[in-house]
């Protein structure tokens, strides 16, 4: 517990850990779009980017400055303190989801041992899904407030798309929720020391996984922005760096529901630690990130295999297919949990 | 090899004869494949009517001609196939310019509404009883009282600049609210304009307005080319089938003259033909796949495409626009040393193609996302006169190659497929079949290639007032093309119909009862067009040194022009 | 305990900061040419027609209604879940019950075509 006399401290270590976290999801989310464009390319035989740095290295710096000098339009009409609110609103609400992810045990500098974690809430579990599903909001306003057909439509369908997988992705956490007990993401990395939540969970992580490329918004469930059908969805309006930051807090979504599926089935950071006290402590985050970017790739790869639904099909899938089965799961898990309490 | 029935010609006249009761005005065999009688416009409706109904005549186009200066009268034709008789039947009706109506024949054939709207548009001859009295390609800034193919009109007009027209577009039924499609949307490039009522998600109708990039390529062909210029011309019509039109186009003016294109020119233009039908398909399979959020069948297909377009370079010197055909055969030969490098392309691309069908046929998103999708019944495709794959989609069995055979098509016979279905997988099926029957077909052409000269000789001038009318099966389907000879080494007229003419009037009908989602992928089923080229090369004359342009000297160079620089 | 919660709070208004500093710097630096064109709704290039804040499907009412009658189920199920080592056989039947009936209810609205999206 710390004390008043500690809370300064605790201020300027928060603060450096969340500058430190904000600076390498930033610099992850430019280069997973680069991951993202090399891999796509080469699935579909072609280079992508190379001409901005050795292998198109520079590229999202190249883009980001684009984005930043690109004209701002705001279309006549639009409601504007809403338009602006939206973009900001995604943006902040993708980026704050990751304070209570664990990204390894702790590390000691100086006498202080500092946990790889911005805070660990007893209801972490459950903030982040507060949090990641305001980022409806962003999505909805975004389309209300352009005051235009496809930004409407793109709106009203990615709302109605997130609400519908969230009820999947919150009934497949359920079932990992009953056999840990708890609601604290170390507590429950911590229990997986043993076996891996995958082996007990094989069903709940395929459901939440599906779940998540749908909260997402990633093919094959990208309906939101079908440019064959809507244009940009609930962005097309948006232009410079408030249409970059609805991208962004695309990416960083998927790094939160990444990092999330791997602290609750894959294990979180555990994974053969050796070596002296620092590469000690130090190689769990790797474990961490190696699991979390197999994730992304997964990602990416489903978008360079698959085609996309319609968007009947999406929600028909979401509704009768996810939701039932998810029920399905948490009655059989608790059948299982409690047989073996006994 | 095709022959003609003698009974069925005679089953032709008898039914003109007794359907215009006494009005027949003359009939004529410019051909042994075309029957053509002049019939009073009064009677014309009851003959189209007979055609249709006792022959099952498929209706291809209609023409409407200014005659003025040779018999005083406008005249309209109304172009018919009897398509498993191997027969194009032409009604044609003088309308005095006292009196510029006739009687319009869309009741009876759905297909028409376009071919009508299209003459009261270009020589004002206005078909009575026509549904829909709005302008089809005129466009909304010209003014009323202008037709543009009227011989007294300069092919060079400009029209008085206009402020805030709007295209007369129908408004949505009550409930019912409006969504845009085009002419700027992500995966349509085409200049066209979809207004799509939509009652949630579902399409309770549509409308339409096209023809925005109307470029006049009729009325140079009749007051400023000359025969042989034109084929450059009709080349340009289309980014992907230019070889399918310019053919068309040689061959209507070839069978008007009776000059035959010597053989091994008819066996060049059947390999070109193909490969154009192979790379059209190609590129038609990457834009389905795109369409639907594929995109690595996109990159794909059009990786496995690009060797083809080599081929063409290598063969015309161009990737598209070869610039080869010429009225009498060819202006360049296929040289023989290419031919080993043809056929191992063919081999390739035969082996990636097989590929794509196995990965696409068994892609179950792939079906849940075509099948049943912009259905086409028969009964409909045959009644909005439908070609090309969207009708074979739809169990119409017709195909020129095979209906009108034309280059060496009769000596290297394609096999036809048909799909029951009429959705879009079946037409996903449909050209998958066709793409692997046309590399046959190169494989066969080549193999039996003959040698010989590429172009007929031709000695005196070509006569005025003959009639040729040549159709040729386009990737998309059968192109029309019509030409009346006249004086000045010109064409009097020139018509030319090409296949997404009538399979887009099917539109509205395929998306219907709909969702959005659904438009651009039954659309995109139809074909779209698109094409560009990024780089080119250029022999300087002088020296016949090759020089190869780079993408940034093209963009410098162009930027240059766009200042007002000259390109050297 | 509120500890706990004071680096969310620091955490949240540094993203703020940051996202608000963006904005403002993307609006201050990036060109500005506006004409009417550009600042009418994007309608594929045609004047737009009607109003954009069109009548929409009633389908998207219900998805919303049918998501808080489910998505109160789950955060019930989570406090449940939590305790549910310690309640053994006694919580699985209440909860069994409990989600028997709203699964009675789901099949319900299955029922009476609720889920049929392209109705």
């Amino acid at each position: 517990m710390a004390t008043h006399s500690d809370l300064p401290l605790l201020l300027l270590m928060t603060l450096a850990k969340v500058v430190v976290v904000l600076g390498v999801l930033l610099t992850a989310i430019a280069y997973i779009v680069w991951m993202e464009r090399k891999v796509v390319a080469h699935i579909q035989s072609r280079w992508g980017p190379y001409l901005v740095g050795p292998h198109g290295l520079l590229q999202p710096l190249a883009d980001a400055l684009k984005f930043l000098f690109k004209e701002d339009i705001v279309p006549d009409e639009v409601d504007r303190p809403i338009f602006w609110l939206a973009p900001l609103l995604a943006f902040t609400l993708a980026f704050l989801s990751i304070s209570v992810i664990p990204f390894g045990e702790s590390i000691t500098i100086a006498g202080h041992t500092i946990p790889l974690q911005i805070t660990d809430l007893n209801v972490g579990l459950l903030f982040v899904l507060a949090v990641t599903s305001l980022g409806v909001y962003g999505v909805a306003l975004a389309g209300w407030s352009s005051n235009s057909k496809f930004p409407l439509f793109g709106g009203l369908r990615s709302s109605a798309q997130l609400i519908s997988y969230e009820l999947s992705l919150g009934l497949a956490v359920v079932s990992v929720v009953l056999i840990a007990g708890s609601l604290s993401l170390r507590e429950i990395v911590e229990q997986q020391r043993g076996l891996w939540n995958i082996c007990k969970q094989p069903l709940g992580f395929l459901l939440y996984f599906t779940a998540a490329v749908a909260e997402t918004n990633r093919t094959p469930f990208d309906l939101p922005e079908a440019e064959a059908e809507l244009v940009g969805g609930y962005h097309t309006e948006y232009s410079s760096f408030k249409f970059a930051m609805f991208f962004m807090a695309e990416y960083a979504n998927m790094v939160t529901v990444s990092c999330l599926a791997t602290s609750l089935f894959f294990g979180g950071w555990l994974g053969p630690v050796f070596g002296p006290p620092l590469v000690r402590s130090l190689l769990p985050v790797l474990w961490f990130a190696l699991k979390v970017l197999a994730f992304l790739f997964v990602y990416i790869w489903i978008r360079g295999t698959l085609p996309r639904f319609r968007y009947d099909q999406l929600m028909g899938f979401g509704w009768r297919v996810m939701l039932p089965v998810a029920l399905l799961n948490v009655l059989g898990t608790s059948l299982i949990v409690a047989w073996r309490s006994v | 090899m095709s022959t003609i029935d003698q009974a069925t010609v005679t089953r032709v006249k008898q039914v003109v004869a007794a359907r215009s009761d006494g009005a027949l005005l003359s009939a004529t065999e410019p051909h042994a494949d075309t029957l053509q009688f002049a019939i009073e416009k009064a009677a014309l409706r009851a003959v189209v009517e007979g055609l249709v109904n006792e022959l099952q005549a498929r209706f291809m186009i209609s023409v409407g001609t200014d005659r003025r200066p040779v018999t005083g009268d406008f005249a309209i034709l109304h172009l018919f196939s009897l398509d498993h008789e191997h027969l194009y039947v032409l009604l044609e009706s003088p309308v005095p310019e006292k009196d510029l109506r006739i009687e319009s024949i869309t009741e009876i054939i759905p297909g028409a509404n376009w071919a009508e709207r299209e003459f009261r548009d270009a020589i004002g001859i206005h078909p009575e009883g026509h549904p829909d009295p709005r302008r089809l390609l005129l466009a909304d800034d010209w003014p009323e009282g202008t037709y543009p193919l009227r011989r007294d009109f300069p092919y060079n007009f400009q029209p008085p600049s206009v402020e805030n027209v709007r295209p007369q577009l129908r408004e949505p039924p009550a409930g019912a609210s409006v969504v845009p499609m085009g002419p700027f949307f992500p995966v349509l490039e085409e200049p066209a304009y979809w207004r799509l009522f939509v009652e949630g998600e579902t399409i309770v109708g549509c409308d339409t307005r096209i023809f925005y990039n109307h470029r006049g390529i009729e009325k140079l062909g009749d007051s400023v080319l000359t025969y042989n210029e034109i084929p450059y011309l009709a080349e340009r019509i289309c980014g992907i089938c230019g070889f399918i039109h310019s053919t068309c186009y040689c061959q209507a003016v070839e069978k008007a003259a009776g000059i035959e294109a010597p053989r091994r020119a008819r066996y060049i233009r059947t390999i070109m033909l193909e490969l154009e039908r192979i790379h059209s398909h190609l590129l038609w399979l990457g834009i389905a796949g795109h369409i639907i959020g594929f995109e690595t069948v996109l990159m794909q297909t059009w990786r496995i495409r690009e060797p083809v377009m080599w081929l063409c370079e290598e063969i015309s010197g161009n990737r598209k626009t070869y610039g080869m055909n010429t009225v009498g055969g060819l202006r360049r030969d296929l040289p023989n040393q290419t031919k080993p490098k043809l056929l191992e392309t063919l081999a390739e691309v035969e082996k990636e193609t097989i590929a794509v069908r196995n990965a696409i046929v068994g892609d179950t998103t792939l079906h849940a996302r075509t099948k049943g999708v912009g259905a086409l019944t028969n009964e409909w495709a045959k009644k909005i006169c439908a070609v090309g794959p969207p009708a074979r989609a739809s169990g119409v069995a017709i195909d020129a190659r095979i209906d009108h055979p034309y280059a060496a098509y009769d000596e290297v016979p394609p096999q036809i497929a048909t799909q029951e279905a009429g959705d879009t997988w079946a037409r996903v099926l449909v050209r998958v079949g066709e793409l692997l029957e046309s590399i046959r077909l190169v494989r066969e052409a080549l193999s039996s290639v003959p040698d010989g000269p590429i172009c007929a000789e031709i000695k005196e001038e070509i006569p005025p007032g003959r009639v040729g009318v040549s159709v040729v099966e386009a990737p998309r389907g059968e192109a029309v093309h019509y030409v009346l000879t006249g004086g000045d080494n010109r064409p009097y007229r020139w018509r030319v119909r090409a296949p997404t003419y009538p399979n887009l009037q099917a539109l509205p009908a395929m998306v219907s009862n709909g969702t959005i989602a659904d438009v651009p992928i039954t659309l995109g089923s139809l074909d779209p067009c698109f094409s560009c080229t990024e780089r080119l090369e250029t022999v300087d004359r002088r020296t016949n040194e090759v020089r190869v342009y780079s993408h940034a000297e093209l963009l410098e160079i162009s930027r240059r022009k766009a200042r007002g620089g000259g390109t050297r | 305990m509120l500890e706990a919660y004071l680096p969310v709070l620091v955490h949240f208004l540094v993203v703020l900061a940051l996202g608000l500093i963006i904005l403002g710097l993307s609006a201050w630096v990036g060109v500005k040419r506006p004409s009417p064109e550009k600042l009418a709704p994007y309608e594929c290039g045609m004047p737009p027609v009607g109003d954009a804040r069109e009548r929409f499907s009633i389908s998207f009412y219900l998805v919303g209604m049918l998501f808080i009658l489910f998505d109160v189920e789950v955060a019930f199920l989570f406090p449940w879940a939590v305790v549910y080592k310690s309640l053994k056989w006694p919580g699985f039947l209440e909860m069994f019950l409990y989600i028997a009936i709203l699964l009675a209810g789901y099949l319900y609205i299955w029922k009476k075509g609720a889920l049929d999206w392209s109705r």
